[in-house]
Formats: structure tokens, sequence, C-alpha cells
């Protein structure tokens, strides 16, 4: 026994390191991808989108576009085709600390939390309430520890600050709370110059946070076909300070899109990439990730729905649009519901998603924690995406098929009829098997005897104990002051106090 | 003897089938029949039963959508003759509805905006991203009994007050009621800003401007 060697601890992520492969799965053909990208640009040919931006009109009539009506927008094929040329096709993020950590690049797939949502369910008194900003700083903290995600956003809307400037205090609130990359939202376009100073003064330098960036922003297009004001100015701002971001519309379908998701699919698909050329033709080589969050309307309730097939379908045929046909980085979707509590439905419609999305290798995948469709943020799913997600990066790691994993020398030393507990191949091994640190897996009384936990039980524990034991890295004092200072500017432009 | 011809027509609304409504309110012209009564007791009972049919879960918005198109077919052909007679259709109210400034959240707005003038509410859509000011210069304009704000974003919710303030500063409340809607908007937050109304859904809407013109 004591010639066996013993890993330190169980490992929960083996695949993490691993060099990601495809699937397999595909959905399209390569002849349905090109039927899609000529149904886009067959879109803007005829139909056009709306630029409701002077410089943007500019750039596009510069490069060939047509113009009518003001600001409806008609592209030929070419100024497209030509403008997507100049992306990158892989995006580095680092940590605040310099380290890169996502490679958003091929089918490597990482996950995290999503952004903006009004209401928190209490951890302590299961309640649902309006969001504050100790939410977004609880939600961060959590995030930073769980081993399976790696980039964070802000999940809650705090109530209890002026909203004015809640972009700014949310992102302070998330650098202060994780070292991991931050994917963030900003109000306007004033909001997003402040939210850049800020990330300036983490790092150092514009050009340390061009050359190792830790920050993506998620901009959205309005279905349909329309670029408003805002989003352009902040797509102009991201392209000038040569930072990424995703351009992500969000299609509801049958009210803001076609009902048929193929319909939907190349609306879409026309919508970031005129949001895209816009931006090379800004700045060549502005990187950016390709991305859209389209389901149907639904028809009974008039609920946008975070989770359906039709959802998830959309996502995978965009991942493969990005994959194989533009070879650009992808935003994925997962770990959502719009179950309104942590309970089964949360978890069956969590753990398909995260299956789902990993398989289409999205890069980039978002929104783990959301229930009640984008309104409300649970601490418990978190935790229990966590797992989830831990336990299908196992399953894409597939199966090793060495000498060493075949075995055929155990096998034979045990023979028929023979035990393989004792065997040193199992000691040596037995840790390469996953294990959950949330699911039970006990016998009935031991289950009994520790008080009958369920899974949302456990995770309302495990996340309680995080929040109150976890210390992410720290900020040195300088920065903090800095990022107060920004905010204080901020506040005291728009004239309020807290 | 009419019965029949008014069953057939709440029939055609139920079923969303415009060219039936269309025929029908054809067909109650040529027979004389009171084009007040046909719309009371024929086609807007149609509505109400779709309205009742989607509120429990039986009938798809795409149903509800439709009926209301086959209803404004009917009304198109029965207006003319109410014109004649010297009468009107009686509208339960005149509505300015918007997404405030700042915000581009239009579909949950839009559909507010098609039910209620599917009820028989006469509504001016503003669209998106309306300037404080327009929701009481349309007020004011047009007579409006009711004003609607819709606001997506926390940001912009907070501006359904300064719309209130504008109608205030206009002299127009508090004949002007103020109905408000959205996701983050709460009913905490409506009796904060004093507003007259507010509801969760675009059914829940029809209702609340009802009781807001005392129908
Ligand atoms: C007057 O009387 C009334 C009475 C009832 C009224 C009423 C008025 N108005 C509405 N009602 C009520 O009746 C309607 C019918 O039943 C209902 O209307 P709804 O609009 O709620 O319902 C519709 C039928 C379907 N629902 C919807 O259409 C909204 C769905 C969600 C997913 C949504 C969408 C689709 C979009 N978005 Co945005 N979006 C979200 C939404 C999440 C959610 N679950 O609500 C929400 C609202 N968005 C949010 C955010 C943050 C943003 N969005 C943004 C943009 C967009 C898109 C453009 C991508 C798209 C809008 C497209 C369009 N053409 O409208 C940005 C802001 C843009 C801007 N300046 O307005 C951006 C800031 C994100 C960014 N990256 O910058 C969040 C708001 C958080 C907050 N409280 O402030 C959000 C809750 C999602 C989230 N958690 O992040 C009721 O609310």
């Amino acid at each position: 026994m004591s010639k066996r060697k013993r890993k330190s601890n169980l490992s929960t992520a083996p695949a993490a390191n691993a060099s990601p492969r495809a699937s397999g799965y595909r959905m399209f053909t390569d002849a349905q991808l090109d039927e899609i990208h000529h149904a886009s640009l067959e879109i803007l040919r005829r139909t056009g989108v709306r630029v409701y931006e002077s410089e943007s009109l500019e750039l596009l009539k510069s490069a060939g576009c047509f113009v009518s009506d003001e600001n409806l927008v008609k592209f030929p094929a070419a100024v497209i085709e030509n403008a997507l040329q100049d992306a990158p096709s892989r995006v580095v993020l680092c940590g605040r600390d310099g380290r890169p950590r996502l490679y958003l690049e091929g089918h490597r797939t990482y996950f995290g939390t999503g952004s903006d949502l009004p209401n928190t369910r209490d951890l302590e008194t299961g309640e649902r309430r309006p969001s504050l900003l100790t939410d977004v700083e609880n939600a961060v903290k959590l995030a930073d520890a769980l081993p399976n995600l790696d980039f964070v956003m802000s999940m809650a809307l705090p109530s209890d600050v002026a909203i004015e400037t809640s972009d700014r205090r949310s992102f302070k609130a998330m650098v202060e709370n994780t070292v991991k990359p931050l994917v963030f939202t900003a109000w306007d376009e004033d909001g997003l110059a402040d939210i850049i100073k800020m990330a300036e003064a983490v790092v150092g330098s514009p050009e340390k946070l061009a050359l190792n960036p830790f920050l993506l922003a998620y901009l959205e297009p309005t279905s349909p076909l329309q670029h408003s004001e805002d989003v352009l100015r902040k797509v102009l701002l991201m392209a000038d300070h040569g930072l990424p971001f995703v351009y992500s519309p969000g299609p509801v379908e049958g009210a803001s899109a076609p009902v048929t998701s193929a319909g939907s699919l190349a609306l879409a698909n026309a919508e970031i990439m005129s949001g895209i050329a816009i931006a090379q033709l800004r700045r060549k080589g502005t990187p950016v990730v390709w991305g859209c969050g389209s389901g149907p309307l639904d028809m009974k309730t008039t609920v946008a729905t975070y989770t359906s097939p039709e959802f998830m379908k959309h996502c995978m045929a965009l991942s493969e649009m990005a994959h194989y046909y533009y070879h650009l980085p992808v935003w994925g979707f997962s770990g959502c519901s719009d179950s309104k509590l942590p309970d089964m439905q949360a978890g069956i419609e969590s753990a398909l998603w995260i299956l789902w999305t990993a398989l289409s290798g999205a890069n980039l995948i978002h929104d783990v924690g959301y229930i009640e469709s984008g309104l409300t943020c649970s601490l418990e799913m978190m935790v229990v995406s966590d797992e989830i997600i831990s336990f299908v990066k196992q399953l894409m790691a597939g199966i090793q098929l060495t000498p060493e994993t075949l075995a055929l020398h155990v096998i034979d030393e045990v023979g028929p009829g023979g035990e393989y507990l004792t065997s040193d191949h199992t000691m040596n091994h037995y840790r390469d098997v996953w294990y959950p640190r949330l699911f039970d897996r006990r016998s009935y009384e031991s289950w009994q005897e520790v008080g009958e936990p369920t899974a949302v039980k456990t995770a309302r524990q495990i996340a309680q104990e995080i929040i109150a034991t976890h210390k992410p890295e720290p900020i040195s004092e300088d920065v903090r002051q800095a990022l107060q200072t920004i905010i204080d500017e901020a506040a005291a432009r728009v004239g309020v106090s807290n | 003897m009419n019965e029949t011809l008014f069953e057939a027509m709440k029939q055609s609304i139920i079923d969303g089938e415009a060219e039936d409504a269309e025929r029908l309110a054809n067909q109650a012209v040529a027979e004389g029949v009171d084009p007040l009564e046909a719309i009371n007791k024929g086609f807007v009972l149609g509505l109400d039963d779709v309205g009742e049919q989607f509120g429990c879960g039986e009938m798809f918005l795409p149903d509800l959508v439709l009926a209301a198109e086959a209803m404004k077919t009917a009304v198109a052909i029965l207006e003319p003759e109410l014109a004649k007679k010297g009468t009107a259709r009686e509208i339960l109210g005149t509505v300015v509805m918007g997404t405030v400034e700042g915000d581009i959240h239009d579909i949950g707005k839009t559909l507010v905006a098609t039910m209620l003038s599917a009820s028989g509410f006469k509504v001016y859509d503003l669209g998106v991203n309306v300037a404080i000011g327009a929701f009481a210069e349309k007020a004011r304009e047009v007579g409006a009994d009711i004003v609607g704000v819709s606001s997506l974003l926390t940001t912009t919710m907070v501006r359904q007050r300064f719309v209130i303030e504008a109608l205030d500063d206009m002299g127009l409340r508090p004949q002007v009621k103020v109905m408000v809607g959205g996701a983050p908007v709460t009913r905490d937050w409506v009796a904060e800003i004093g507003a007259d109304g507010y509801s969760e859904d675009a059914i829940g809407a029809v209702a609340v401007a009802k009781r807001l013109v005392g129908k």
C-alpha cells in the first residue's frame, strides 16, 4: 500500500485543460451554412438595416453601401465579406492580473454568469426581492470560487444605488471580487467610457489593456434590423480602444423576428454581420465575438422564453456559422431557466442547456444562474450549474485510449473470476473518475442520518459558506481609490449622490 | 332572427375569420340591422370570449391578434353606417402609449397597444425612445384619457415619474390617467410615483385601462 502514489485531491474537472475537439455533432451541412450566409446577405441587400448613428453611416457610405431614407442602409455583399476578413479569428481574455485565461478559439468552451437581473432570490430567506449591490458582490465572489465558471458577469442589477451610475459601481464590485475575466454591460457611451478608464486604471495603461484585455463588452442591436445610436456609439468606442465585444441581437421569434428558426437565424446573422462590419470599418482587426439569443415568444403567456428547443437549436446553428463559416469566436447561452425557483424545472433546463451548448463548442457561454426568464438571480442555481458543467466537461473529454487505460496487462493479471479492488491499477486511476460535490450518492440510511439533504439545500449551504469565507485576490488600495474617483466624478457629473 | 346573425358574428371573431366578419357586417347593413347592436351584441362578444380563452391558456397570442384584425374589418364597415345615423360607436377611451426615452424595448408595449385598440380604445402609439415631453404634448393634442408608459429598464423606469410631472406641469392631471408597465415596474413603484395603474401583462392592461375610464 505504501508504495502506491496518492494524488492530492479529487479532480472534478479533468477535462479543463484537455485540447478540445469538435463534438462531432453537426446540425447543418456546409451547403446549408452557405444558404444561411447567402440569405443574410440577401436581407442586407434587399431589405437593409436602419443605422441610427451618423459616424457609422459615413463609414458605410464610403465603403460602398447605399443609404436612403436618411438611415436605411443596403449592403453590397462585398462590403460585408471584406469587412469580415478583417476580424481576428481568436480573442484571448486575461485576468486582471494579466494572466491569459480564456482562449476564445476553435471549440474551447468556457462558462460564466449573466448580467442585470432586477431580482435576487435571497439566500437566507428564500424570498424574491429587488437586487442590491451586495448581491453583485456575492454573486461575483461565488463565481470567483466556483471551479467550473471561467468568466464573470454582474448577475444582479443593484436597486440600492443611483441607477444612473450603477454600471460603474457594479463594475467596481466585479473587479474587487474576482480575478476571472469580466463580461459587462454599460448603460450608455459615457458609462462605457468610464468603465474603460477604470479597466485602464486596473492594469496600468490603455496599451496593456488592449494587449491583455480582462474585459469584454456585451452589446446588442435591436431586432428586426436596427442598430440603435446607443449601441453604435459603444461599438465605435470599443473599436477605437481595440477592445473586444460580443454583438448579440435578442430577436424574440414571432414578435421581432420570424417565428421559424431558419428565418430568425438569417435575420440575426444579418444583424450581427452588419454590426461587426461597422466595427471593422472603424478599425480593422477589432476583436469581436459572434452571438445571438433568440427564442420564441411564448404565445400563451407573452413571456420571452430562456429555455426551449428552438432557442437551443438556434444557438447550435449560430455556433456552426461562427465556427465553420466565419471562423470567429462565438457566444452562447446556458444554465438558465424559465422556472421561478431553483427547482426540478430549473435543474433540468440548466442541464439540457449545458450539455447542448458544450456540444456546440460555443466559446463564451453565459447566463449560468438565471431563473425566471432573465429576471431573477439564483445563487443556488449557480452552484448546481457549476456541478453540471463539471459533469459535462467529463463527458466531453471522451475516453482516453492508451495501453495504460486499455489495461490489457491488468486484465491478464487479474484473470477470469479475479477482483480489481486491490490492484495497483485501480489505486492509480480511481481518481480519474468523476465525483460530485453536490449530488447525493449516499445509501438511504446514511442520507437520513445527515439530515436528508437535497441538491438545492446543499447548494445553498455551499453558496453561503463560500460567500462567508472566500477571499478573492485583493486589488491594491491605489487601484481601489482610482476606481472610486472615477465613480465619484461620474456621480457628480450626472448629479447623484450614492 | 337577428340572434343567429349575432351568433355568427361572434363566431367569426372567435375564429379570427376577417372575411366572414366582413360578409356578416355587409349582411347586417343590407338587412338594416342596427350597426351598434351588430357591434355590441355580435362582434364584441366574440372578442370578450377570445380574451377569456387566452386568459385561461386555451388560446394563443396569434389567435388574439387574428380576432382583433377580424374585429377591425367589421368595425370599418359598420362605422360609416353609424355616422350616417348620426351616432358613433362609443370608444372606451383615448390612449397615448410609448416606451420612454432611452429605452428601445418595444415588443411588450406594442402588444399592449394592440390589445387596447382591439378592445375598443383609440390608441396613439408613439413608438420607442419617446421624449418625456412628447407624451404630454400628444395627450393634450388628442385629448387623451390615459397615457401609457412602458419601460423595460430600471434606468428608464425612473423617467415614468417625469412623464407624470410633465402632465402635471401642463395642467393635464388628474383628468389624464397614467398607466405604467414593463418588467422592472412594481406595485411599490407605482405608488411612489403616483401612477394610476399598472399591469404585468397585456390582458391585465386592458382591465386596468377599462377601470381607469370607469368602464
Ligand atoms: C402602459 O401600460 C403598460 C402595461 C403593461 C406593460 C407595458 C405597459 N409594457 C409592458 N407591459 C407588460 O405587458 C407586456 C405584454 O404581456 C409585457 O411586456 P414585456 O416587454 O415584459 O414582454 C414582451 C412581450 C416579451 N419580452 C421582451 O420583449 C423582453 C425580453 C428581454 C429578453 C429583452 C430583449 C428582447 C431585448 N433587450 Co433587454 N431584454 C430584457 C428582457 C428579459 C425579460 N425576461 O423581460 C431585459 C428587459 N433587458 C435588459 C437589459 C439590461 C438590456 N436590454 C437591452 C437590449 C435588448 C434587445 C435590443 C436585445 C432586445 C429588445 C428588442 C426589442 N425590439 O424590443 C439593452 C438596453 C437597450 C435599450 N437602450 O433599451 C440592455 C441594457 C443590455 C445591454 N447589453 O446593453 C434587462 C433589464 C434589467 C433592468 N431592469 O434594467 C432584461 C430584464 C434582461 C436582463 N436580465 O439582462 C409586460 O411587461
